[in-house]
């Protein structure tokens, strides 16, 4: 009896503690509503998970168009893409279905976590959608590992929109892939800042990124564009992606006096503890942080001061200081409506979904061949929650079907610990840049001669081809 | 009867370690507990200080059942043990081994009266206290066991082989020792595989043999038994 | 090198190795005394981070008071751990605990990406200015840090000279003998866990105004906290001491030389000294799972 009082009283404590852990993860989830706990990493587990919970009132018979994603759910861009893509579906099942031709579907999307750039992952997932699931339509693909997951759709005729930081989707022997949302023609933006920079007095560039495949791209480009525009680019630095003390990093570059320093995929916790151990150094100049946030802004901010980052030229994703486009405003509305909070992660990301969207209702057909003979021959830039997105042609690799996208960005400056909007970057000024960072102009030229100039959404734009 | 055991039944998974033993200690004397390898002393004196639990039978002390007590409460109650093989901790000093051994002390002032009294018993240890245990000779390191144990106090101070690996001067010194605190009222419980000083100094004695007793009786007729001659006291010193 | 360059980088290194020491001498300790191999541990540094941001920055606390805070809050917290998890795992051996722990940390490490998201709690620096000693300038936040942890293992180094303290190194060494001395193992068991705990807890609060919070930091130091150990040699609190700066110095110099390949380095060193010496600079070989 001594003994079962004890065990008891253990027990209550340990229920206790299991309650405090339930209301901790409760507080979470209060802040960002019931589908934030629904979504987030409820379907992790190794492998594919398809959701089905769409809409409600379906029946059997009622036709489904089922799009799919291949997402890593490990990531905050994973799992607010998938959170856009349910709010997509819902809004058309609300309003009815989404019509097609003759015919109305009801929009179910399906999520297959895919990791982070896990090639076994990437296989069980898309094997999953494809040869399991019957999917036709894998669009914003994040994570996955494009050679991996291409050898599935293309020779079952599956339409894939997706990203991938190397050239594997752009090949011309592909026939199924697009990719919709690219880096490729994406050099506008550091292009623009490091002329801005330059003008600031900016002489020399250092370059850091994490030793990931990414990162190793990234700084190349980076690097690129900063010959191009005219810097003295140093030697990059690199360092080890699970890095939590950025003081010998920053004791580095200081080391190399630089002008400037870019950061390339370095984002949240991490860039805010490098600028500050940067800050500790005592060295002072222009800092290119990649992409920032408003919360990130404001925790630097907190943690630098100031001073240390005024006149900062960073990129966006968020649309809403931004964006006048109605459409685009309604979306913005309706996600906060749906999700109660705001995050800007997957605006940029989720573009090719407009990019499907628009081949859909363009060509009112859902046979994946019709949608792709529209896609490689697209002539016209499609609106994203990021400005216009636009497919190119790829001549340099031979591949004259437009399968590659130059999307939408935003550029800012940092006055007075805020974030100022400068200006959108134009899809020309995105494609131009690019072509003249990596010296393809002749490769181009030749290809616009005999297919002639392509068009261009209507935006101010800083380049013309005259420029190159 | 100060400590009594019951027909105790204990077991190390499937195995049978001691199958019915009962033992009894009067106040004031000295019990040994005798028998070849494996017989099952150990495993008698680590049921009584309760760090391994009995299957079946009771322990009982001052008239109270203390065989489902933890091991700390039997310490407080006055039980204390000086483990086989000394087992001090060797990494502590031995003045930090002494504080172990008093851990159910409250003050400090009682801890350093302790101290002050083993250091008269054991004159050797004086300039020792600051040493690291692991630094002591076998004898030395007896010793501080010893003294150890009796720093909490015991009515019953259990005793497993403290000749184990002491030249026969040690072993003399030793059984000087368990006189000596026999003499300061303290009841012992003592194992031992050395027969003959065991049987010179007890007034009891137990014979165990694959967890069984098969003999007991007073210490003096059981040195004169022709089996316990034979199997225990020819050819030893 | 410049010796302004090198002290810096000297500086950056006893800086990280101070909060490895933390982190990697409460991980030890609860190795040693309960044979707990505690892989929740990280996470006690990340919530110990997040409480003094807590404290600090949305309640507005002195720093001080933060850093007591998370002392306190992470103790408790593993003293609730104990009664409400080690405790009843104990007794099935090595490996139950451990995934016990594995799973505790994964709860605590999802909790808090769904409390805080992927976001970082930053607190502002408590000396922001720089030391400038006869040309060469050094970071006085960083000092602080250094300062702090060298108090905390002041203490700590007291603490295990209390009768309590004696008592759990009694414990780590030999757990029946230390019953039989009238230890109350439990008591010992739930001390341990508070202490272990709180280390890594006060680890968090000295390290948030240099390196901000985020919900991840709780892994990416408990990996160097095993490597720490393993140099330093398991259940040795002076091994782990020892062993944190001089981890958290090569770390820094090489990567002033090997950039990214810095943490290859680290684990080659660790290789070649687990070779030689498998217990490492001043421990034992690993304790044998399941006894
Ligand atoms: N921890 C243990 N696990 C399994 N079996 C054990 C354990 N300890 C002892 N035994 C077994 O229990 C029996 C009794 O052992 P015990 O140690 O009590 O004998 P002993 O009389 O003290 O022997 P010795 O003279 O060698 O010290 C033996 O068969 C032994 O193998
Ligand atoms: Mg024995």
């Amino acid at each position: 009896m001594r003994l079962g009082k004890r065990r008891l009283g253990t027990l209550v404590l340990g229920v206790l503690f299991l309650a405090l852990i339930a209301g901790l993860v409760a507080c979470g989830g209060e802040k960002s509503t019931e589908s934030t706990t629904g979504t987030t990493q409820s379907s992790g587990g190794a492998g594919a998970t398809g959701t089905s919970a769409a809409g409600g009132s379906g029946s059997a018979d009622e036709p489904v168009l089922r799009v799919g994603a291949l997402l890593s759910l490990d990531s905050i861009q994973g799992v607010e893409m998938k959170k856009w893509l349910q709010l997509f579906a819902k809004l058309y099942n609300d309003a009815g279905g989404w019509k097609i031709g003759e015919t109305t579907y009801r929009v179910e999307p399906m999520f297959y976590d895919v990791g982070m750039w896990d090639a076994t992952k990437s296989r069980s997932a898309v094997e999953k959608a494809v040869l399991q699931d019957k999917v036709k339509y894998l669009v914003c693909n994040w994570g996955d590992i494009p050679a991996e997951t291409l050898s599935v759709t293309e020779p079952n005729k599956v339409l894939w929109l997706g990203l991938d930081f190397v050239d594997d989707s752009v090949k011309p022997t592909l026939n199924y892939a697009v990719r919709a949302q690219g880096l490729f023609f994406a050099q506008g933006l550091f292009y623009y800042i490091c002329q801005d920079y330059i003008k600031q007095g900016a002489k020399s560039v250092l370059v850091v990124c994490p030793d990931t495949q990414q990162g190793h791209v990234g700084a190349q480009l980076v690097g690129a564009t900063a010959t191009t525009a005219g810097m003295q680019v140093l030697d990059p630095i690199f360092f080890s992606a699970d890095t939590a003390d950025f003081s010998p990093i920053a004791t580095k570059i200081a080391s190399q006096k630089p002008d400037a320093v870019f950061f390339s995929y370095v984002a949240g916790a991490s860039l805010i503890n490098a600028i500050g151990a940067l800050k500790d150094t005592g060295w002072k100049g222009f800092i290119l942080p990649g992409e920032l946030d408003g919360e990130t802004l404001n925790n630097l901010v907190a943690k630098v001061g100031k001073e240390y980052v005024e006149g900062m030229e960073t990129g966006s994703y968020d649309p809403r200081p931004v964006e006048k486009d109605p459409q685009t405003l309604n979306y913005i509305d309706a996600y906060q409506q749906q999700y109660g909070d705001w995050h800007s992660e997957g605006c940029f990301w989720i573009g090719p979904w407009f990019i499907f969207e628009d081949a859909i209702n363009a060509t009112q057909s859902t046979d994946v061949d019709t949608l792709v003979a529209y896609l490689t021959s697209s002539k016209k830039g499609v609106r994203t929650l990021t400005g216009y997105s636009q497919l190119f042609a790829r001549p340099d690799l031979q591949n004259y079907k437009t399968v590659d996208s130059a999307p939408g960005h935003y550029i800012g400056v940092v006055r007075d610990g805020k974030f100022e909007y400068l200006e959108t970057i134009a899809c020309k000024d995105q494609y131009l840049s690019s072509i003249k960072v990596y010296g393809l102009k002749d490769v181009y030229q030749k290809y616009w001669d005999e297919y002639g100039y392509p068009e261009f959404p209507d935006q101010p734009a800083r380049l013309d081809f005259s420029d190159l | 009867m100060l400590l009594q055991v019951k027909d105790l039944w204990v077991h190390y998974g499937r195995a049978e370690a001691l199958k019915g033993v009962s033992i009894d200690v009067p106040e004031g004397s000295i019990v040994t507990l005798l028998g070849a390898n494996g017989a099952g002393k150990t495993t008698t004196l680590r049921t009584i200080s309760g760090v391994k639990r009995a299957t079946s039978g009771e322990i009982w002390f001052e008239g109270s059942r203390i065989d489902s007590l933890p091991p700390h409460e039997i310490v407080r109650r006055g039980i204390a043990q000086v483990p086989e093989g000394r087992q001090l901790f060797l990494s502590l000093t031995v003045k930090q081994n002494l504080l172990m051994g008093a851990f159910l002390l409250k003050k400090k002032s009682e801890f350093m009266h302790k101290v002050e009294e083993m250091t008269e018993h054991f004159p050797n240890l004086k300039e020792r206290l600051g040493n690291r245990a692991s630094d002591l000779s076998g004898g030395e390191q007896q010793m501080v066991a010893v003294a150890r144990a009796l720093m909490s106090n015991p009515r019953v101070l259990l005793m497993d082989e403290p000749s184990l690996g002491l030249s026969p001067i040690m072993v003399k010194e030793v059984a000087e020792i368990i006189k000596s605190v026999n003499s300061m009222g303290v009841t012992v419980v003592l194992v031992e595989q050395n027969a003959r000083m065991a049987l010179r100094l007890a007034d009891t004695a137990y014979v165990l043999e694959v967890g069984r007793v098969v003999l007991s009786d007073r210490a003096g007729a059981l040195a004169q038994d022709e089996r316990v001659k034979a199997a225990y006291l020819g050819g030893r010193c | 090198m410049t010796l302004q360059l090198f002290l810096q980088i000297l500086v950056n290194g006893l800086m990280i190795g101070a909060i490895y020491a933390l982190v990697a001498s409460g991980f030890t300790l609860i190795l040693g005394v309960l044979q707990v191999f505690n892989f929740a541990q990280g996470q006690f540094y990340m919530l110990g981070a997040f409480a003094t941001y807590a404290v600090a920055s949305v309640l507005g606390a002195p720093y001080v008071v933060a850093i007591l805070a998370a002392l306190a809050a992470m103790a408790l917290l593993g003293i609730l751990v104990y009664f409400s998890i080690i405790k009843w795992t104990l007794r099935y051996g090595f490996f139950h605990t451990m995934l016990a722990t594995v799973a505790f940390g994964t709860i605590v490490g999802q909790a808090a990406v769904l409390k805080f998201g992927y976001s970082t709690a930053v607190v502002a620096a408590v000396v922001d200015k720089t030391l400038a000693l006869g040309g060469v300038s050094l970071n006085s936040g960083k000092l602080l840090v250094l300062a702090g942890a060298l108090v905390v293992m002041g203490l700590l180094y007291w603490f295990m000279r209390t009768k309590i303290g004696v008592a759990m190194q009694a414990c780590a060494e030999n757990r029946e003998v230390a019953c039989l001395q009238g230890i109350n193992a439990g008591k010992v068991f739930w001390v341990t866990m508070a202490v272990g705990c709180a280390l890594c807890g006060v680890a968090g609060a000295l390290v948030v105004p240099v390196l901000s919070a985020s919900t991840n930091m709780g892994q990416l130091i408990f990996l160097k906290a095993i490597i720490v150990v393993l140099v330093g040699g398991t259940g040795s609190m002076a091994g782990a001491l020892l062993a944190a700066f001089l981890v958290g110095i090569v770390e820094s110099f090489a990567f002033q030389y090997v950039e990214s390949f810095a943490p290859l380095v680290i684990f080659a060193l660790v290789a070649i000294l687990i070779y030689f010496r498998p217990g490492g600079l001043l421990g034992k070989p690993l304790p044998i799972p399941g006894q």
